[in-house]
């Protein structure tokens, strides 16, 4: 019988976005590419991601996560990768080449290759505490694939552990599933996520409880209420009533190949346990790479350029390009990386209108982005060129209000939600604001609904004067309200299932 | 309600809890009334500055320069700190008539007494370093006072209660009757009060309230807005603002409107009078815009808000990024003469009205003495007749 295994140049485990654009870069520099992902969707994490992604806009921040996994998967196979999903890959066996074997429904297939880039993400972490292994217990990337892909409501009120970004864009996409999240629980003294992220949760009045932690769950069959306890007072634990408990306790990178295959592995805490040594190039196994949350947790955009870098040297170590070529290319990725991976440090801010908004003239952006973080697409949407970041990619946005016209493009655009639209006209009597709102119950012009600051604060009923949702807003509405020039400037979105 | 009160008083703004404290001091059963709680109309909505340096000649003039007296001591009396501090003001001249005026005044009576003095820009600077002078002539500057106003409210209503006030708050106040024998009814929704004496201190609403009496009161009344910012940590010294001399001539010309009993011209007409500080807790009270459209409203104007804060970054640039807390409204009692109602009215010889104040703050703790010696048939030591309220009714 002949070999009837498949051969490729470049095998890629993982078709998240780390992986597929290793896949389009490879492809690109003419490598004969396969892309093996366990899913019967390619995407991987984006997959499950109803929100409007932040990051570079040259990443496709601003989409959503789904959105954002078909556009690579198209562009993946317009540059000639193959696809094999449905399959995981169980083992590696032999190094030059690599034959990967291939759990499928029909029994095992291998494929070997050259070279070999492991994009396979990270896995969540869980945290034991009496009472975890209730139903309803469940991490947030098991709430995600219920709620975001089987459209299943598994509980009506969370309680969320963790308070790092997924833990805030959960509870956030759990809001929009009109699941109520009774609290955001964290043991650090700050938010570890960005301050935009928990700005949407405290707009819907979301206590966020810092500083405190989950002691236990009760209930007999499943779980009834949760025991909260804060870190800082000696006082007894406070008994929370929901019927879920979600764990957003940090994600690790997932190895286990690397470490099949005898590769070096390094401890990084910042970057979620142990990581391959060597960064995409996997010290020890000469063809072997790793890019994305696989190695070191991080986000899209810098899952992306990894990818591509690492598509960039498996090209090189099979001699597709030159050593200058490879120079060449990896350096603007790497200067990329450099600008991503800033650091972001937390930030303490309660917003009000400043004085000079008050004073403005008659049309005004306001900002609410008092984080350096790495996100731009409130800048490439702006059409005047009103709204300027430049780089690093983590200076917060600066506007030119001469040159803003009213668009609203950037309050649709923000991932994190945080620009409005302020107008008024000097002899007035109502000012408009205009929000980004999504999401059910759906808004329309006239109905008066229930004004929130941005601390959740229920300021009275306004009439919406507006509601626009082009299509490039992608199931974004751009609301604006009239409300009293007292009440407009601290006006940052609207009660759900208030309205009417 | 049975029993007679020795005085009702009608307005727990600072003058009726200034009045009502006096009254107990000196023992009379004392019932104060307000349609709100403490403090709703605009005497917890006003920016707590002790202003002498307006006064107008005469008894006005005593009354402040000894209300001024007065207040400086008050937190002892009271028992309750209310921040009163002497403070520099600065007020920048921006035209030759200001500063001809301002001149003026460095020759006038108040002059030493208040420390009125002309700076150059730069030494002004030396008084508030981040004030940005360019745009200013000279510096007006004097020396003053301010309160925190919620707490100056919070020590006489303290003091009042502990002196046997009895307080009735969601009490409005619908009208009187006179009982003759020297006896009032008032008349509330909960019921009727019977009192004495008593003294009517409520504010903008003071006309309204008395309308149906017989008695001529050509009051109107202006409306204030004003701002709060987030705490500062220690930043400005002074009080500083604009030299308001558009302000007086608006006044002039509506009370010469009220007297006339037109329609005033001035509807829709507006002013700022420019006053920035900072207080004790470090929040900018930011006041004042001055509008004298009559009707009464609840919001704030755009207008008001956008001068308001442009004026100050215009003599503040730093404090572009300040937070604004919260923005409010508050009608304030306006007479024609710019002269106050502080009496007896006319055929009701047991109505006292003490309202239309220009500076009412300074005026309050020797206003709350006036009354009170008119409650208690004593002697004044000044006399009032300037200030009656059937004066309009007589020409
Ligand atoms: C809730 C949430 C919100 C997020 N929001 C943002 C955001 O707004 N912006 C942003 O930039 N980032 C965001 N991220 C992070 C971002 O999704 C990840 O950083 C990114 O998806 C990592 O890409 P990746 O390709 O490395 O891994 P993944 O996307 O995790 O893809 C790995 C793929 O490999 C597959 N795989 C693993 N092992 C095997 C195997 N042995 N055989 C076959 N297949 C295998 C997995 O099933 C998966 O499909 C978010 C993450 C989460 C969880
Ligand atoms: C923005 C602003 C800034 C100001 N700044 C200053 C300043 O710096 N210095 C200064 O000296 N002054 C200032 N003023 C003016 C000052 O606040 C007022 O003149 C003063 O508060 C008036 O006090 P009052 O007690 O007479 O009236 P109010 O405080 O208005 O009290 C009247 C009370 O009567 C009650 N009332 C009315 N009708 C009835 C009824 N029918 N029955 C029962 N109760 C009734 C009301 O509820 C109210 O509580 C300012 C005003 C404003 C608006």
């Amino acid at each position: 019988m002949g070999d009837r295994t498949a051969k490729v140049d470049v095998a890629i485990v993982g078709a998240g976005p780390a992986g597929l654009w290793a896949g389009i870069s490879a492809s690109g520099a003419g490598a004969v590419v396969s892309v093996i992902d366990e899913n019967l969707r390619p995407g991987g994490q984006l997959v499950k991601q109803i929100h409007k992604f932040f990051g570079s806009a040259q990443h496709h921040a601003g989409q959503r996560g789904m959105a954002i996994a078909s556009g690579l998967y198209h562009q993946a196979e317009a540059a000639g990768c193959r696809f094999s999903l449905n399959r995981r890959v169980y083992g590696v066996y032999g190094r030059g080449p690599f034959r990967l074997a291939m759990a499928t429904e029909g029994g095992t297939e291998y494929l070997d290759a050259r070279s070999l880039i492991l994009a396979t993400g990270a896995s969540e972490n869980a945290l034991a505490f009496p009472g975890w292994t209730l139903p309803g217990v469940m991490t947030a990337g098991a709430i995600q694939t219920l709620v975001n892909l089987q459209r299943v409501v598994p509980g009506h009120r969370v309680l969320m552990i963790g308070a790092g970004n997924v833990g805030l864009i959960v509870s956030y996409q759990l809001l929009l599933a009109g699941i109520s999240v009774a609290a955001v629980v964290d043991s650090k003294p700050d938010v570890g996520g960005y301050w935009v992220h928990a700005a949407k949760l405290a707009k819907a009045g979301v206590p966020l409880l810092t500083g405190h932690t989950i002691l236990g769950v009760r209930g007999e069959e499943r779980v009834r209420s949760a025991l909260v306890k804060d870190l800082r007072s000696p006082r007894q634990p406070v008994e929370i009533a929901v019927d879920t408990v979600c764990l957003a306790v940090g994600m690790t990178p997932s190895v286990r190949l690397v470490s099949l295959l005898g590769g070096h592995l390094v401890f990084e805490g910042g970057k979620g346990g142990f990581v391959p040594a060597g960064g995409e190039t996997v010290s020890g196994i000469p063809g072997l790479f790793a890019a994305g949350d696989a190695s070191g947790v991080a986000e899209a955009s810098i899952a992306m350029e990894e990818g591509k870098m690492a598509g960039i040297c498996a090209s090189r170590y099979l001699g597709l390009i030159s050593e200058k070529e490879e120079q060449e290319k990896s350096r603007g990725i790497r200067e990329t990386l450099a600008e991503l991976r800033q650091p972001v440090r937390p930030v303490r801010e309660e917003f009000s209108p400043s004085l000079s908004l008050f004073s403005s003239p008659v049309r005004r952006v306001i900002m609410e982005c008092p984080q350096e973080i790495p996100c731009n697409p409130c800048e490439k949407n702006c059409p005047r060129g009103a709204i300027k970041i430049g780089r690093p990619i983590t200076n917060r946005p600066q506007v030119d209000h001469a040159l803003c016209s009213g668009c609203g493009n950037c309050v649709a655009v923000c991932p994190g939600m945080a620009c409005y639209l302020l107008e008024y006209d000097r002899g007035g009597e109502k000012a408009k604001l205009s929000f980004a709102y999504e999401g059910w119950p759906l808004v329309h012009r006239g109905d008066w609904v229930m004004a929130v600051a941005g601390d959740g604060r229920k300021l009275g009923r306004v009439q919406v004067e507006k509601v626009k949702s082009l299509k490039a807003y992608s199931a974004t509405s751009v609301v604006t309200v009239a409300a009293g020039p007292e009440l407009a400037p601290y006006i940052r979105g609207m009660a759900r299932g208030e309205n009417g | 309600m049975k029993e007679t009160w020795d005085v009702v008083v009608v307005g727990a703004g600072m003058v009726g809890l200034a009045v009502a404290y006096e009254l107990s001091r000196r023992n009379l059963r004392v019932a104060l009334l307000d349609k709100g709680g403490l403090g709703q109309g605009a005497s917890a909505a006003n920016c707590g500055l002790v202003l002498a340096s307006d006064a107008e000649p005469g008894l006005s003039r005593d009354l402040t320069l000894e209300g001024f007296r007065l207040l400086s001591t008050l937190s002892a009396r009271l028992g309750y700190d209310f921040e009163f501090e002497q403070k520099t003001f600065l007020q920048a001249l921006i035209s030759e008539t200001e500063l001809a005026e301002a001149e003026e005044m460095l020759n006038g009576p108040l002059s030493k007494p208040l420390h009125f003095r002309l700076l150059t820009p730069e030494e002004s600077r030396r008084y508030e370093p981040y004030l940005d002078t360019k745009d200013a002539l000279a510096v007006f500057h004097s020396l003053q006072a301010v309160v925190n106003p919620l707490q100056l409210l919070f020590a006489y209503y303290r003091a009042a209660r502990r002196q046997g006030v009895t307080w009735f708050p969601k009490t409005e106040v619908r009208g009187f009757s006179d009982y003759g024998n020297a006896q009032v009814a008032v008349q509330t929704e909960r019921g009727e009060f019977k009192a004495r004496k008593v003294i009517v201190a409520a504010g903008a609403w003071s006309a309204k309230l008395l309308s149906p009496l017989p008695v001529e009161l050509p009051m109107a009344f202006i409306q204030g807005e004003a701002m709060v910012t987030e705490a500062l940590p220690s930043l400005l010294s002074c009080c500083t603002g604009l030299f308001t001399s558009d302000r007086i001539d608006l006044e002039k010309a509506l009370g010469a409107d009220l007297l006339a009993g037109k329609q005033s011209g001035l509807e829709e007409t507006s002013c700022l009078e420019l006053d920035v500080r900072q207080m004790q807790g470090g929040n900018l009270l930011i006041g004042q815009k001055t509008d004298y459209n009559s009707a009464y409203r609840d919001t704030v104007s755009w207008n008001g808000m956008g001068l308001m804060a442009g004026q100050v970054l215009r003599w503040f640039p730093t404090l572009r990024a300040v937070r604004v807390l919260r923005t409010w409204v508050s009608p304030v009692a306006f007479t024609p003469d710019h002269q106050p109602l502080l009496g007896p009215l006319p055929h009701f010889e047991n109505i006292f009205l003490a309202t239309g104040f220009k500076s009412t703050i300074v005026l309050t703790p020797i206003v709350a003495e006036l009354a009170a010696d008119w409650a208690c048939d004593a002697n004044m030591p000044y006399d009032l007749g300037e200030f009656r309220p059937a004066r309009f009714g007589e020409e």
